[in-house]
């Protein structure tokens, strides 16, 4: 299993107390395992990047105190949408105070397929938030409810952690996530940088003393308060002192300067700050008795250490430090100081009573870090997936069709290219069976499931995305089809010899996304059938914490039957959705079978058919298959002079085919790279994006654009436009080019908007540089406005 | 599953527990609501658009800066809260944007219509056309005439010139 872990406050932060230590605790001994590849990031304000932290330079850091901290981080990075779909990102770090809010990451990790574990400290600035800074209780608030939307697992380390958990689940309306417990071990490790380095300062000051002891930050959440209450009332007045060890945190201000002008300070009333772990071991050891008299608390470290050192222990009465401390702790009400002056002078006026508290303690068998994460290595490994089912050899292909010409054009390309393919199901009307079945005597053995017997009674929608997604859901549950198949439109050709590894390899299907659906904007202006089906699709995913991957890549795909029909018996009546039968299917199959499924970038030329249709988000290495548009092999086309049917030369028209669209993508990329580069130039400059907006919200249109624009002269440049239209206003957006001296250049270019919040606008260029004035108008036939920029076209 | 709702619910939880001693969250949830559905490292002025003065500058503060409002900086925009919506966040957005911080952070403003940039329907200055040709007027007075042509003429007209 890849575990990823964020380290990212760690990294930063100068001590190593409460979450960080246990974060340090826990991440050195996940390192370590052979069962789980770990990885540890830190995120970079590049923005979407992670840096990978260098293993052994962290262990040398925090495993055997060697090294220096910036040496933790190499020159590696992951990009958030490159962290595998089989993998698990672990957060037990404090990362509400970086700046990578949970809220942003988790749905991005979610829709690439990522598992997601969390450990959960505790939920005390959503439950006491009047103990937390402002600021904290914001960007916690933000980081709960990402973790109670995204997680799969919630690891605490008390029960009552998980309790309050899980009633904030159900407060919030969601399913009870799956939790387990893990208590934290409490074995210090010496630092040894310091080794044998226990404060002189310290040793001084509590030489021949006995002392209650308080380890931890001073802040009002801890109560610090009732123990100075408690020793002022009357314990100073006895033979004991107080020790705080810890530095002053938040909002404690008053109390702060209450301390520092306390008449018993340095006397009987000690505070120490920034005390290593030797010196707070030695505190522990030589402590009379340790006070916890926090008002409530995730866990309770010093509860543990405390009670492991032998030294007894006074802790408030909150459930947690019951639950760990179990009758190895007295207890109190943290607001009453003669409850915990009652309990000292117990122990000071009946040394029996306080031996035999202390000897108790032996009886504590204490949790070695060792063994903490261990079990949270268990409970982490429960989120691998690992399925039994076998993949058959494929030798099936399973074509939906009702375009005859179409599909005999493209047998040929199959039969000769694709070996293993010994059947083809065509799913198709039934007139056309007769005419396929006479236009085709090649060796592949055809059948037939046709719209009667797939649909028995039922009607087709009318809309084409959702007949075929409604087809193939009914034909798929046919016993013809074999449990692995090749799903496949009548248009999609191989253009070369296609082995079953294209398909499936080690055990595994391979499936091929092309965008990201939840991306998906259509085309500007008016959405397509095959736009709003993307829509749906989203939100189905969405709605089922899916990936979104988008998988209707244009080529054919391996099936497994038995997946599919397990998805739509998972959610019924999803055949009348009108989704997509490839991204359902797919991001279903990641979900539940990730370890069966490969997910990798397409190798489908001509998807997008026009580089300026949509643009690429994941470029093919490889064209293995052609998505074939007969309107660019006319006249004008890409494609003009080469063949539309299977010849003997099509192997070689084929690689010059791939040649002539690679290279027509490499000039749209690189216009695509200028505009891209003016945009990173004049947020340089500028400091904000280059604004593209229009304004439909008032009477007269108000459009908006940057000082200048600069776009490659040769190609075609999408200018993204923002649209603000809260009434759904229907206008026409267009452009055109005109002189510096109003001349004007070229006709009026654009098209209709209605009801979108992004429109592409296409901008052409003259084909010629210079300095030009870009005009940008819109127009509902009631009123119309234009603005300019300069326009530098290079 | 309604993501806002939920992030919604948990504002008012923790807020409740605050009121329950005597004391308020300092921020808005709108605000709270906006820094949920903001991108890490990039603020969008148009999703602000519907949000009051001050969750607006809590919702810039948190989207730009990584943090809530210093005491001091609450207090200060407090002050002006009141002011006409456009010229509070053009005080607000063009102070954090010349800021130090700003800088620092990285962080980016995009559909920035208070910017000290952003004019709508802006002109450029045009020189003088003294020297028209001809063709040049026959040209702009062809394009009076088609721009108030109706559409299916307009796409007519584009298809005869092989536009």
């Amino acid at each position: 299993m890849k575990l990823y872990i964020d380290v990212s406050n760690v990294m930063t932060v100068n001590f190593l107390t409460g979450i960080q230590r246990v974060v340090r605790e826990i991440t050195v001994r996940l390192y370590k395992r052979t069962d789980i590849e770990t990885v540890l990031l830190s995120y970079s304000n590049e923005g979407d990047v992670f840096n990978i932290v260098d293993k052994e330079a962290f262990l040398d850091y925090f495993d055997k105190g060697a090294g220096d901290k910036n040496d933790l981080i190499n020159y590696r990075k992951i990009k958030i949408e490159d962290i595998e779909s089989s993998s698990v990102f672990f957060d037990i770090d404090s990362v509400w105070n970086t700046r990578l809010r949970r809220s942003y990451l988790l749905p991005k990790l979610k829709d690439n397929g990522v598992k997601i574990a969390v450990f959960i400290h505790d939920v005390l600035s959503i439950t006491h938030p009047q103990y937390s800074h402002q600021n904290t209780a914001f960007f916690f608030m933000d980081y709960i409810g990402a973790y109670m939307i995204y997680a799969d697992l919630i690891i605490t380390s008390t029960e009552t952690t998980l309790e309050a958990i899980n009633k904030l689940t159900l407060d919030l309306g969601l399913k009870e996530k799956k939790g387990a417990v893990v208590t934290f071990g409490s074995d210090f490790k010496k630092d040894e940088r310091e080794e044998g380095a226990v404060s002189p300062y310290v040793i001084n000051k509590i030489k021949r003393k006995k002392y209650a002891l308080i380890v931890g930050t001073i802040e009002p959440r801890k109560n610090h308060a009732v123990a100075l209450r408690a020793f002022e009332k009357k314990l100073f007045s006895r033979d004991i002192s107080l020790v705080f060890a810890g530095r002053f945190g938040w909002n404690i201000e008053e109390f702060k300067k209450e301390i520092e002008n306390h008449p018993q300070l340095n006397k009987k009333l000690i505070h120490i700050s920034g005390a290593n772990d030797a010196t707070i071991d030695y505190l522990y050891k030589n402590a009379y008795v340790t006070l916890f008299p926090t008002f409530n608390e995730g866990f309770g470290l010093p509860l543990i250490e405390s009670i492991e050192r032998g030294t007894p222990m006074i802790a408030s009465n909150c459930q947690v430090l019951r639950e760990i401390g179990k009758d190895f702790c007295g207890y109190f009400e943290p607001n009453n100081e003669d409850e915990l002056i009652s309990h000292i002078e117990n122990f000071l006026d009946n040394p029996k009573e306080y031996q035999r508290a202390k000897d108790h303690l032996k009886d504590y068998t204490p949790v070695t870090w060792d063994e903490s994460a261990d079990k949270m290595a268990k409970a982490l490994l429960c989120l691998d997936i690992r399925s039994e089912f076998k993949i058959p050899k494929i030798r099936q292909m399973v074509i939906l069709s009702a375009r005859e010409e179409m599909l005999l054009e493209t047998i040929p390309f199959i039969e000769s290219f694709m070996p293993f393919i010994e059947e083809i199901v065509i799913c198709c009307p039934d007139k056309a069976v007769k005419k396929i079945e006479q236009g085709y005597n090649g060796r592949i053995k055809l059948s037939f499931l046709t719209d009667s017997v797939v649909l028995n009674g039922r009607t087709l929608p009318k809309d084409h995305s959702c007949r075929n997604f409604f087809l193939r859901c009914l034909a798929f549950k046919n016993k013809i089809i074999n449990d692995a198949f090749i799903m496949c439109d009548d248009d999609y050709r191989p253009l070369c010899p296609i082995s079953h590894d294209v398909f499936v390899q080690d055990g595994r299907y391979k499936a091929y996304y092309c965008y990201d659906i939840n991306r998906w904007q259509g085309t500007s202006g008016e959405p397509t059938s095959y736009d709003n089906c993307m829509f749906r699709t989203s939100k189905f995913l969405k709605d089922n914490q899916y990936p979104q991957k988008q998988y209707s890549s244009h080529m054919p795909q391996a099936v497994d039957k038995r997946i599919f029909l397990e998805m739509l018996d998972s959610h019924p009546g999803l055949e009348n959705t009108g989704c997509c039968e490839w991204s359902t299917y797919f991001n279903y199959a990641q979900f539940f079978y990730p370890d069966k499924f490969e997910a990798l970038p397409y190798i489908s030329m001509c998807w997008p058919g026009a580089p300026t249709d949509w643009d690429m988000k994941y470029i093919p290495q490889m064209f293995m298959f052609e998505n074939y548009y007969p309107e660019q092999y006319e006249k004008g086309g890409i494609f003009e002079l080469f063949s539309t049917v299977y010849n003997e030369n099509i192997v070689n028209e084929n690689v010059q085919k791939v040649a002539l669209y690679i290279n027509r993508q490499l000039k749209h990329e690189a216009g695509k790279a200028k505009f891209d580069m003016f945009k990173r130039n004049y947020v340089y400059r500028y400091g904000e994006d280059p604004i593209f907006l229009i304004d439909a919200s008032e009477e007269h249109f108000k459009i908006y654009l940057p000082q200048y624009v600069s776009i490659d002269e040769s190609c075609c440049t999408k200018i993204r436009f923002s649209v603000f239209n809260p009434d759904n206003r229907k206008f026409r957006l267009e452009y055109y080019y005109t002189k510096r001296n109003g001349d004007i250049l070229t006709m009026p270019d654009g098209f209709e908007i209605n009801d979108v919040k992004y429109a592409d606008l296409s901008v052409y260029g003259l084909k010629c540089k210079g300095n030009y004035i870009l005009n940008v108008t819109c127009n509902d036939g009631a009123d119309e406005s234009v603005c300019q920029c300069q326009i530098l076209l290079e | 599953m309604d993501t806002r709702e939920i992030y919604g619910k948990i504002f008012d939880i923790t807020n409740n527990n605050m009121l329950e001693n005597d004391m308020e969250l300092e921020y808005s949830k709108e605000a709270f609501l906006f820094s949920t559905e903001c991108p890490v490292g990039k603020c969008d002025v148009l999703d602000m658009i519907d949000l009051d003065n001050m969750s607006f500058m809590e919702a810039t503060y948190a989207a730009l800066f990584f943090r809530t409002a210093d005491p001091g900086a609450y207090a200060n925009w407090s002050k002006r809260k009141d002011m006409y919506t456009l010229d509070f966040r053009k005080r607000l957005i063009n102070s954090i944007g010349g800021s130090q911080e700003y800088l620092e952070k990285g962080a980016v403003l995009k559909n920035n219509i208070y910017s000290n940039r952003a004019e709508a329907n802006r002109p450029v200055s045009i020189g003088k056309t003294s020297d028209f040709s001809a063709a040049n007027k026959a040209v702009n007075k062809l394009y009076r005439i088609y721009k108030k042509l109706p559409s299916p003429l307009k796409k007519l007209a584009k298809k005869l010139i092989g536009a």
